[in-house]
């Protein structure tokens, strides 16, 4: 632990690098952080603190920043998991809120397409010229 | 002028070029070069001690960059 700074390595088979940016994001607000990778399956971590940090409080910082990369580990591991029961809830949520379209039967016959023209005009016609020349 | 690296690995240049946008305000930046392994970042008309700043709050914009 030199000026300031907290390095250690990570390794990505027990991490994912999702969880390490995730984890990362939560201590932005305490310290200045920068990765860096010394091979292909190890992540850097350096941890600077923005003022004066014992080292006892590094330490403490060291556990809850491995404690929050488990948690972040660990939620993603889930979310993976439960992808697919996920988007059939929210499928299944989204259909049954669409409005049902209406029931139209053929035996209703609504344009009166069964009709004739006599049916559907006849009488009514002569009714309306009978009324005229009254 | 002070320049640092960036791995490519685990920093996008796309994040890099968003970064540097948003941190034109404070000084100037060259656009990120390749470096073997690494992005490298050079900050123009900056003195020492705000460029330690500059830089740390610079990657600590681009880790929330790539999240």
């Amino acid at each position: 632990m030199k000026e300031n700074i907290l390095k250690f390595n990570l390794s990505t088979d027990l991490y994912p690098l999702e969880a390490i940016y995730q984890t990362c994001y939560t201590f932005l607000d305490r310290a200045y952080i920068y990765l860096d990778s010394p091979s292909a399956k190890k992540v850097l971590v350096s941890l600077r603190g923005k003022k004066k940090i014992s080292p006892e409080k590094f330490k403490a910082l060291r556990g809850e920043f491995m404690n929050e990369l488990l948690n972040s580990a660990l939620r993603l591991e889930v979310s993976k998991r439960n992808r697919r029961i996920r988007e059939l809830i929210v499928g299944r949520a989204l259909v049954s809120a669409v409005r049902p379209l209406k029931k139209i039967s053929f035996k209703e016959d609504s344009l009166g397409i069964g009709k004739t023209w006599e049916e559907k005009y006849g009488k009514k016609a002569k009714n309306k010229k009978r009324k005229k020349k009254k | 002028m002070f320049c640092f690296k960036f791995n490519k690995k685990l920093y996008k240049k796309k994040a890099i070029k968003v970064a540097e946008k948003a941190y034109r305000g404070f000084c100037d930046f060259d656009e990120p070069k390749e470096d073997k392994d690494y992005w490298r970042v050079c900050l123009k008309n900056i003195n020492q001690k705000t460029a330690n700043l500059i830089k740390d709050e610079f990657s600590n914009y681009l880790l929330y960059l790539m999240r």
